[in-house]
């Protein structure tokens, strides 16, 4: 046997040795398709070979199971790989109209995009949304308010709002869904100077609504 | 004219046809430098055997109804004697089996006589006349004779003008030889052999002894002067000197019986034999295997060996199956299992380093590949195959018997493996304990 073909048995022999990691794969987006006025949770079912390695010495097998998801611009689900690669999580109706691509990142850096697998239409917003009576309150201490969606659409509005306390800082910065036109919601509300503040609320398409001024004392 | 041929029948104690019959042309001769007879031997049976007492028989011509045999004297036996042949078919003959034929042979001398001055000599020997011849006139007379081995006497009649007058000069021969003749003509590892011995009717000395040295001597059969005898060698004996005598010790006759011994084999504290040329050794093994945490499974073997020319050495291909597996509990995201299946492709060498009895000892050294695929799956990812590659060396002992062409053994077998990918790290080595079975086929 020539050197040529000795060396050529061994490369393919090498070959034979480990496997390169398919890589990951968007197996569903369910619902695929949402009005931009609505929220509510979102499925992503993955595909994907963790990387894996198993000490049969030590009884040990490590799994990097690092998970980076996004809809579109925005991260989706947690950060590590669960249930079976069935993720589901609350998408706001932060999203406007258009296509929307699913891309997941595994930690080895395998990734792979799902094109335009979440179709967003155009929404029907309310007229405008009103904010319930704000007593005083203390800085980083959370607290309750009242949303109310103003004119809405006959089914209800079932999205979500943007937060935000002009001055300061509010927690979280949208809100939760809206059921029967109506959202409680508690925010944390942080300012580095006591004083006068307010709430603002806004949704996607712009429609506003603003709360008394309350205090906020440190 | 030619006397007509002798048959010699004298074996016919039982039935005939068990014996071939013999006949010697001349049927009587007188030695000297062309002296020959041809003995033909008919109705003999496979594997004949001849024997005679003095001279040398040489096998002749042969056909599907006789078989010839020529026989010469001594070149410088010129005393009248009586020569002995015996024929017999096998290797154990009975007397009855045995055919003697006795040829006459004659000497021929110049009798010296003193007798009455100018008297006509005439002598008689055994019924033979010689002369007549006129004596000197000092009465001295030499003349020519031919003696048969049966004279005694020779009449010595000498006439002068109306008187006659008979003298008798005993004679005195030399004793005949005996006919001694083993058969089969060497003991096999020891055995006995028949011994036949035949005495001429010319001996005169009284009393018959077959004496051996190194052997037992054990009288089998007799008939008038024809004996058979069994000697067995003693142990050890390669060889066991026979002697035919008289009782006054005059030896008659006489041959060396050769002990052919068998090969001794090796004792327990000899190297092993010597491996013939150019065997091949097909075995197969099973067992398992331990390397520590879920280094541990089963394992079987084919393994195809060369012995090689003269060296307890068998250079050996390996080709074996390993499996092994592993379930664990990775954190919360649920339960991965590992398997990883592998097949040892080794070269080897075996030294056979005893062999007492049957029992067989051997060391082996070797070392080879291990090629295999590793599968990975669990209840939270999709499953994975991946071919994995991977190394062993090791040394092994074995022990084993033969039994019959097959020797079953059992192999204990240190060695340092390992196998890894990207997502294994496994050494399916370790110990290796198997039992299998080989043989040998050429």
């Amino acid at each position: 046997m020539s050197r040529a073909r000795v060396l050529l048995g061994a490369l393919l022999l090498a070959g034979c040795s480990g496997a390169t990691l398919p890589a990951p794969s968007v197996v569903s987006v369910s619902p695929p398709e949402r009005q931009a006025s609505t929220s509510g949770p979102v499925t992503v079912t993955l595909d994907a070979v963790l990387p894996t390695v198993a000490d049969h010495g030590t009884n040990t097998v490590v799994v990097d199971d690092r998970l980076t998801l996004t809809i579109g611009p925005r991260p989706f689900g947690p950060s590590r790989w669960a249930d079976a690669g069935v993720i589901t999580d609350f998408l706001p109706s932060v999203l406007p109209e258009g296509s929307y691509d699913v891309t997941v990142v595994l930690g080895d850096g395998r990734m792979a995009t799902a094109t335009d697998a979440l179709h967003i239409t155009a929404g029907d917003w309310p007229v405008g949304y009103t904010v319930g009576m704000i007593g005083d309150q203390t800085s980083n201490v959370p607290f309750g308010v009242t949303l109310r969606a103003q004119g809405a659409p006959d089914a209800g509005f079932t999205g979500t709002v943007f937060l935000s306390v002009p001055g300061a800082t509010v927690v979280p910065s949208v809100s939760g869904p809206f059921s029967g036109n109506l959202r409680v919601e508690t925010i944390t509300v942080t300012v580095d100077h006591p004083g006068q503040y307010h709430l603002e609320v806004m949704d996607l398409d712009g429609r506003p609504g603003r709360s008394l001024d309350f205090h906020v004392a440190q | 004219m030619r006397p007509a041929p002798l048959l010699a029948l004298l074996a016919a104690v039982t039935p005939a046809q068990a014996a071939p019959v013999v006949e010697a042309e001349p049927s009587r001769l007188v030695l000297g430098p062309r002296a020959r007879a041809e003995i033909t031997i008919r109705d003999s049976g496979p594997e004949l055997h001849g024997a005679v007492s003095m001279g040398t028989l040489v096998p002749g011509a042969a056909s599907g109804d006789f078989t010839r045999f020529m026989w010469t004297p001594p070149p410088e036996a010129r005393a009248p004697t009586l020569v002995l042949f015996a024929f017999w078919s096998g290797e154990s003959p009975t007397l009855a089996d045995v055919t003697l034929l006795a040829l006459p042979c004659s000497g021929r001398t110049e009798l010296a006589i003193e007798t009455e001055p100018s008297a006509q000599v005439t002598v008689e020997v055994a019924g033979a006349r010689f002369g007549p011849r006129r004596a000197d006139r000092q009465g001295r007379l030499k003349l020519p004779v031919e003696v048969g081995p049966h004279a005694h006497e020779a009449r010595v009649i000498a006439e002068l003008s109306d008187q006659s007058k008979i003298r008798v000069l005993p004679l005195t021969l030399p004793p005949s030889p005996w006919l001694l003749a083993a058969s089969p003509g060497r003991s096999s590892d020891g055995s006995s052999v028949h011994v036949l011995l035949v005495v001429p009717d010319t001996e005169e000395s009284p009393g018959i002894e077959l004496v051996a040295e190194g052997a037992k001597v054990e009288r089998e059969q007799d008939a008038g002067r024809r004996f058979l005898y069994r000697v067995t060698p003693d142990r050890d004996r390669s060889a066991v000197p026979l002697v035919a005598r008289t009782l006054d010790g005059s030896v008659r006759a006489q041959m060396t019986l050769d002990v052919a011994r068998p090969v001794a084999a090796p004792p327990v504290e000899t190297p092993p034999r010597p491996p013939p040329p150019g065997r091949w050794v097909l075995g197969g093994a099973i067992g398992g295997y331990v390397g520590g945490g879920s280094n541990a499974g089963p394992e079987a073997a084919v393994v195809l060996g060369y012995g090689l020319p003269r060296l307890p050495l068998v250079l050996e291909l390996e080709v074996g199956v390993r499996h092994q597996s592993m379930s664990t509990q990775v954190g919360t995201l649920g339960v991965q299992t590992s398997s990883l299946t592998v097949f040892p492709i080794e070269l080897a060498l075996r030294w056979e380093a005893l062999a007492a009895g049957t029992f067989r000892l051997g060391v082996r050294g070797g070392a080879g590949l291990l090629v295999g695929t590793h599968h990975l799956s669990s209840t939270f990812d999709s499953e994975l195959s991946e071919g994995a590659l991977g190394w062993e060396v090791f040394a092994a002992l074995q022990a084993g018997l033969q039994v019959g062409p097959v020797e079953p053994y059992i192999e204990v077998r240190p060695s340092l493996a390992k196998v890894s990918t990207d997502h294994l790290e496994a050494r399916p080595g370790g110990g290796v304990f198997s039992v299998g079975v080989r043989g040998e086929f050429r």
